[in-house]
């Protein structure tokens, strides 16, 4: 199961709401992913699972190989276009 | 090396060793041509808003550790005022080999083809970040390079040139080399970020 950084969030109302109700204090350390409440470590553990171990190879492929892709004229307007929309301000 | 630019934002272990990498999915997939440019401009922007941050510092620590470097020449190079065109031009190469060096830790050539094409589109933008000198001409120097480890040597010497210090390049690039070897948890954190947020927020 992929967890996505936007679908973890703190505890909704309603929830909090029907753990009061029910009588049950509210967690703090607990997530909720969709409509199910979670402990945090187990997030955590869930996010980490989207980090797998690889080996990472020592011969590389060389700098001209990213170069090699088309950009259509139509794909590199568009993108052209959100960075005069927002560019970011480096430090100089 | 004189200097050990040890960077407060970046630290992992060698490129060579086992370590945790940020995989994306086939969920991941950007749902369109106009999503996909809004990620691409956040994944390029956030990592050459990183890039020049880490420069920065670099150049401080360097300026500030002047004084232990063993020849009046060097500590003079290490003291020495920027201009925006060294800097920027030094910015720019390290965009451009952060992303390649993105596209190795992803598998290089095995990688899914729409993670390609991504990586590929965003090393063509940078050049809408900083125009001059382009991301063509900084990975066609560095062609030949088929070792990172040589890879990482050329490019702090060609970093080292582009900041001016002219004679003192060759002995002051080592310093640099830690913005290459400890990069990868800040690139894969700018790539996730950029494939995960949540498409009303770009």
């Amino acid at each position: 199961m992929v967890i996505m950084r936007d679908q973890i969030s703190e505890p909704k109302d309603k929830t909090k709401d029907a753990n009061d109700k029910a009588g049950q204090p509210t967690d703090l350390n607990t997530l909720s992913v969709g409509r199910t409440v979670i402990p945090a470590a187990v997030a955590a553990a869930r996010i980490m699972a989207q980090f797998p171990k690889v080996d990472i190879p020592i011969n590389t492929p060389t700098t001209r190989w990213l170069l090699q892709g088309d950009v259509s004229e139509a794909d590199r307007l568009a993108v052209a276009q959100e960075f005069r929309r927002s560019k970011p301000k480096l430090l100089v | 090396m004189y200097l050990n630019l040890e960077s407060k934002a970046v630290s992992e272990t060698p490129a060579t060793t086992i370590v945790p990498v940020f995989k994306p999915m086939p969920g991941h997939t950007p749902r369109s041509a106009k999503d996909r440019c809004k990620r691409i401009h956040r994944y390029v922007s956030s990592l050459a808003t990183a890039a020049s941050a880490q420069l920065k510092q670099a150049l401080f620590v360097l300026r500030n550790a002047s004084t232990e470097l063993p020849s009046p020449e060097l500590q003079a190079a290490a003291r020495k005022q920027y201009s925006q065109a060294e800097f920027l031009s030094a910015t720019k190469e390290l965009l451009c080999i952060w992303v390649h060096l993105e596209a190795v830790d992803q598998g290089g050539e095995t990688m899914s083809g729409w993670l390609i094409e991504f990586l590929q589109f965003s090393l063509a933008s940078t050049d809408f970040v900083i125009e001059q000198p382009s991301a063509q001409s900084i990975m066609e120097e560095h062609g030949d390079c088929t070792e990172t480890k040589v890879l990482i040597e050329h490019v702090c010497q060609s970093i080292s040139h582009r900041l001016g210090y002219g004679p003192m390049a060759k002995l002051l690039a080592p310093a640099f080399a830690p913005l290459l070897e400890k990069s990868r948890l800040l690139r894969q954190q700018a790539l996730r970020d950029a494939l995960t947020i949540d498409a009303a927020e770009l």
